[in-house]
């Protein structure tokens, strides 16, 4: 709830009429009756209007033939659907943003004069401050249609293009004329690209090249440029060849090192991000599960409210910090509204925006937009009369369903370049000739894929498609340990796996190498990752020699198991240590290491000391 | 990628090193077109690797190939554009060779013509080439002084400006040689068609330009063969030099069989005899002998007792450095050297270059393979586990003796005979490190044991038993490792190796690898002890059998 709009529930009319001025119960008298009366005394307008709608103190219940349904006759379908909403809704109060969403406009409340002053419409009339009374809003329901819940209208197919309408003035003429330009529209599938980019974030993470800022955990120019290299088919917009100001910015490839961290999967260690074992884990688990892991941690993450992405809206590092909504309840309406899509329909965003706003089900961004603003303080956004939620909540939300849930895979996306593509901010003109409002403004159409509803937990399994056979093999793996790039384009998320576990001897061929298998065995890498990435890029079984010297990589690599820490004694003599390693007090708590050496693991140390007291021996410590 | 053509065999590297795709359709003529000016390094299952080096391209430079061709040759068959550097250093280092000419003047002696003032300048004031130089004849002529012509050679490639060597040969003792078409053991006897390219590639017609260089075969592929082949085309008394008495033997024994010498005409100059004929066979350790460490070589007068037209350096890439040295004194005389790689371990192949001459023929073992000029062999190695009591003798020896404890691995005995069992009616070589594993192995199997001490009538004696299939097996120690010449023996079993010695594989399985009669596959075996030094030492070894595209199976644990 915003600060600056404290809504209360009036219990009933004629409560509220005692608290207007003659001159508004006036223009109400003026509204309900055609006759022109004469009352100038307050306590007899106010009498007058009750009696115009049949309303006597303690008359709570509605009757036949009830004067308001006269008077609802009179108003328009708008301002009956704004009567409908109210006395249906869950609040007493009229709900702008919701209203306009369901409706796409407002009902008339009338005309404001020169002074600001609004002279009400007879919608205006039921209403104070845009509260219905509670005995109206009993009486209007009772004979009011129930209004009907908005429903997604699912598209069985997309259009090919997408028209931008834009105004445009002559200067000459001072006419403005309609300029229509058709956009080819972009149509992502996902889930295949998500799976490949995972594996090679976590690889990227764990050969220890990605670097994000220790302070706002955000990858910088660099680090967004090595994770872009990786994925599959790019980021969703190659804005090279755009001028500085129409520049984009990177999506997937900012996303991905963000959701490393709020997935769980990475930590910052200095400016390095390290996994973690579910990260180390990850590497070889089943990526669908990984992916929607990721997905129920980012719901609650807070390592990144994704507002900060909408770079033009300020002041949300500042004193605007403060009215900021947790992300996570915001997200949680996002996640519910992504499971009411029917997976595999394409759904417009604003059909499911107006889905959410309309049903109830959407979220605030701020309770205090009087400290967002755009371009420079002073022009905040609490001005009521702007419709903030397209400004706020739309991209918020269409940043976390294109920059979050589809670069997880979870919705496939159709979209155009987010130049000219929401024209909705022309009221604020500050920024009216600004080409996008945010990155993810061509945003159109979204999908709930299988990878998707799988994550949603609409369903209970995924199966992924099966991967591209490559006609020609991208590697040969050779019987003397080397592997061969020979294919067209090896991905450099292959090749970096190649790097940890291989050493690359020239441009196109590495070689298995013990010590680095070794290490990355340490490292807690498994092998099978290697193995078959082999046999996927070389389309045949390994040679046999290779096979066997990873498996006697990694036996040699397993056949130790680090125990934790021992603190090492030294005796004065071997009979003692020996003593000490067979007596039945001490023996539990140490190892004899060598001739007069003794090792006390550090967690049984106290153990140690008290039982060889009892021997008759002390440690110094 | 634009540039991209997949049906292309080549990758071109930075680094200088070719990948040649065998299974792409063009790899049989892309491998024929580089082969002139590329090393074929190693030959793994369906990649081959071979090496673009300044010796490689002046080996094809001197067999008159241009550096345009073989940039063109790359970039025709590349599957992706070929690095710019490697182009270019072709091109520079093509270029430097023949810059520099070793010739005779009419009166003059030998003379070093230059290609252009600068280049002279440098050699005259270089402190490798300047002091091999006499006085300069002009501008671009240098007097060469007498007896370093092979030595100025090795400091010019030293230098980067290989000379082209048009000096000639002097002319060597006549020899009437004439190879027989019937063998004097009776079979037929026909030059292979290879050999005679080999042969041929070498000695051109006789001219100056050809008479010293390297002939590259695999082992079993016959390069006793091509040296007898060179010998028929020179007519030229001819000093023979190999690494072994057996293999001294062997030479004789080809002689004699294959061509119309007769018997007194070829001269053994060993440590039992010191005669020198026409054809003399002589080995490095006798030429090398010298009483003390500063001693002199005594038995270098070879070298000159006779007017030699020709000199085979057998093995060539095991040329021991003072043999290098008295060859560089002998740059008149023709010289063929025969080896299975060029490669050395000491990374002389510089020298061998400078000195004994370019490489002049090369053949890949899969075409002679496939041709049936070799056997194909198939490589599998046991892994056998120890008792526990001898793993922990293993665990608790000094590092130098626990090789020794896995090599001996008793199992490997019971390993053995089974082996023998499969492989009954066989033909069996057995071969170890260590005498007394071997002489166990030997009461084992019933088979004769050879040995360093092993007298040398008794060994030769022991081969024609073998030969002649009076005994089904030997076993060997280290001495079975070179120039045995047991064309029947068709499995090999190695119980023990000299560590990861690459060297002592290939020769070791170049004892099965001559052609059988009925076409069957040689079998080489390894028995290694598991989870010891051994497994290391092995797949060192492993690794240089599947590079030259042996298939190499491990059988598991046992």
């Amino acid at each position: 709830m915003r600060y600056d709009i404290q809504l209360l529930p009036i219990p009933a009319f004629a409560d509220a009429l005692q608290q207007q001025s003659v001159d508004d119960l006036k223009k109400i008298a003026a509204q309900i009756s055609d006759e022109k009366n004469r009352l100038v005394r307050k306590a007899d307008l106010v009498n007058f209007i009750r009696q115009q709608l049949s309303i006597d103190p303690g008359r709570l219940r509605q009757v036949e033939n009830d004067p308001l349904q006269g008077f609802w006759r009179k108003l328009d379908s708008l301002q009956q659907a704004a009567i409908a909403e109210v006395a249906h809704g869950p609040n007493p109060w009229f709900d702008p943003d919701r209203f306009e969403a369901k409706h796409g406009q407002s009902p008339n409340w009338g005309q404001r004069d020169h002074c600001y002053n609004l002279t009400p419409s007879l919608l205006g009339v039921f209403f104070f401050n845009g509260v219905m009374p509670d005995d109206l809003r009993r009486r209007f329901k009772s004979f009011a249609p129930k209004p009907e819940p908005v429903r997604l209208s699912p598209l069985s197919e997309l259009p090919a293009e997408w028209v931008l309408t834009d105004e445009k003035l002559d200067p000459k003429t001072r006419a403005t004329t309609v300029v229509q330009k058709p956009v080819p529209i972009t149509i992502r599938l996902t889930d295949r690209a998500a799976i490949h980019d995972l594996k090679a974030i976590l690889r990227l993470i764990d050969a220890g090249k990605l670097a994000v800022s220790d302070k706002t955990s955000q990858p910088g120019i660099a680090a967004v440029r090595t994770v872009d290299a990786l994925l599959l088919g790019g980021d969703f917009y190659d804005d090279s060849d755009y001028p500085e100001e129409q520049k984009i910015g990177p999506i997937r490839a900012f996303a991905w090192p963000m959701l490393a961290q709020g997935g769980k999967l990475a930590v910052l260690s200095g400016k390095i991000l390290q996994l973690t074992k579910a990260g180390q884990k990850a590497l070889t688990d089943p990526v669908e599960k990984t992916l929607a892991q990721m997905w129920r941690h980012w719901l609650k993450t807070t390592v990144f409210d994704e507002f900060l992405r909408i770079d033009l809206i300020k002041g949300q590092t500042g004193k605007g910090k403060r009215g900021l909504t947790a992300p996570s309840g915001r997200r949680a309406a996002l996640h519910q509204a992504l499971r009411g899509c029917p997976p595999g329909q394409w759904i417009g965003v604003n059909d499911l925006f107006r889905q959410m706003w309309a049903n109830g089900a959407g979220f605030e961004i701020t309770r205090d937009p009087y400290n967002l603003y755009v371009s420079q303080p002073g022009y905040d956004l609490g001005s009521e009369d702007y419709r903030h939620w397209r400004l706020l909540q739309a991209r918020y939300a269409l940043c976390v369903l294109f920059e979050y849930a589809a670069t997880l895979g979870l919705i496939d996306v159709a979209y155009i370049p987010p130049q000219g593509a929401r024209r909705d901010y022309g009221e604020l003109w500050r920024i009216a000739r600004w080409p996008f409002v945010s990155r993810y403004d061509g945003l159109l159409y979204l999908r709930v894929n299988p990878l998707g509803a799988y994550c949603l937990e609409l369903t209970g399994h995924y199966q992924p498609s099966a991967p591209e056979i490559a006609s020609t093999p991208l590697v040969r793996v050779l019987p003397n340990l080397e592997i061969a790039a020979i294919g067209p384009h090896l991905e450099p998320a292959d090749a970096m796996l190649l790097d940890s576990y291989a050493e690359k001897i020239s441009d196109a061929v590495w070689k298995l190498d013990q010590d680095r298998l070794i290490e990355a065995l340490e490292n807690g890498h498994e092998l099978t990752a290697l193995a078959e990435l082999l046999v996927s890029l070389s389309g045949q079984p390994l040679p046999e020699t290779v096979e066997r010297f990873l498996t006697d990589m990694n036996h040699r690599a397993r056949s130790l198991q680090a125990q934790g820490t021992a603190k090492l004694i030294e005796c004065a003599d071997a009979m003692l240590a020996t003593l000490i390693a067979n007596d039945s007090r001490t023996k539990p708590f140490c190892l004899l290491a060598g001739e007069r050496h003794l090792a006390v693991p550090v967690e049984g140390e106290t153990r140690f000391r008290s039982a060889l007291r009892k021997l008759g021996y002390g440690l110094p410590r | 990628m634009s540039d991209y053509v997949p049906d292309n065999p080549l990758i071109v590297q930075s680094d200088q090193t070719v990948l040649l795709e065998v299974h792409s359709p063009r790899s049989e003529a892309a491998r024929e077109a580089i082969v002139p000016f590329a090393e074929l390094l190693k030959s793994p299952e369906h990649i081959h690797t071979y090496r673009i080096t300044p010796l490689s391209i002046w080996n094809a430079r001197a067999s008159g190939l241009s550096t345009a061709a073989m940039v063109a040759t790359l970039r025709e068959y590349a599957k992706y554009p070929i690095p710019e550097g490697v182009a270019q250093e072709i091109d520079a280092l093509g270029r430097r060779y023949g810059l520099a000419v070793i010739d005779r003047a009419a009166d003059q002696g030998l003379v070093l013509w230059v290609a252009d003032p600068a280049l002279a300048e440098l050699l005259a004031r270089d402190r490798q080439v300047a002091p091999l130089l006499s006085e300069r004849l002009g501008d671009l002529q240098f007097r060469i002084k007498l007896g370093v012509r092979g030595l100025l050679k090795q400091a010019l490639v030293a230098i980067g400006y290989p000379a082209d060597d048009l000096a000639g040969y002097s002319e060597g003792q006549e020899l009437p040689l004439r190879l027989r078409e019937i063998c004097a053991s009776g079979g037929p006897f026909r030059v292979r068609e290879y050999q005679w390219e080999a042969a041929e590639a070498f000695y051109q017609d006789g001219q100056a330009r050809g008479g010293s260089g390297v002939i590259v075969l695999p082992c079993g592929a016959g390069k006793t063969i091509v040296g007898m082949a060179v010998m028929a085309l020179a007519q030229e008394n001819t000093l023979i030099l190999t690494t072994s008495q057996t293999s001294m033997e062997q030479w004789r024994r080809e002689l004699l069989d294959k061509t119309d010498l007769p018997a007194d005409a070829i001269a053994e100059y060993s440590g039992q005899r010191k005669d020198t004929g026409a054809v003399t066979v002589a080995t490095y350790q006798m030429l090398t002998y010298r009483a003390s460490k500063d001693g002199e070589f005594v038995h270098f007068g070879l070298f000159h007792a006779r007017a030699w037209g020709l000199i085979i350096y057998d093995e060539v890439h095991l040329l021991p450095a003072p043999v290098f040295r008295i060859t560089a004194e002998l740059q008149s005389r023709r010289r063929l050297g025969l080896t299975a790689t060029l490669i050395r371990e000491d990374g002389l192949e510089k020298d061998v270059f400078a000195l004994i001459g370019p490489k002049r023929y090369d053949a890949p073992w899969r075409e002679l393979e496939g041709q049936g000029w070799i056997a194909a062999a198939d490589c599998v190695e046991f892994r056998l586990r120890q008792t526990p009591e001898r793993d922990m003798e293993y665990a608790l020896a000094p590092r130098r003796n626990q090789f020794r404890i896995a090599a001996e691995n008793p199992r490997k005995r019971l390993v053995v005979k089974e082996l023998l069992q499969r492989e009954a009616g066989h033909r069996i070589l057995v071969i170890g490190e260590y005498l007394d594993q071997l002489a166990a192995l030997a009461t084992d199997t019933g088979f004769p044991l050879l040995t360093g001490k092993t007298p040398q009538l008794e060994r030769e004696k022991l081969y024609q038993a073998f030969r002649a299939r009076s005994v089904p097996g030997l076993v060997l120690s280290r001495v079975g490792n070179f120039a045995v010449d047991l064309p029947d023996a068709d499995v090999l079993i190695q119980v023990s190796g000299k560590y990861g010695s690459r060297q002592e594989e290939a020769q070791r399985l170049g004892r099965v690898l001559r052609p059988k009669a009925d076409g069957r596959r040689a079998r080489f075996y390894t028995l290694v002890s598991l989870r010891t030094c051994e497994e290391d030492f092995a797949r060192h070894r492993q690794l240089f059998l599947t590079e030259q595209g042996y298939s190499y199976r491990i059988e598991g644990e046992r």
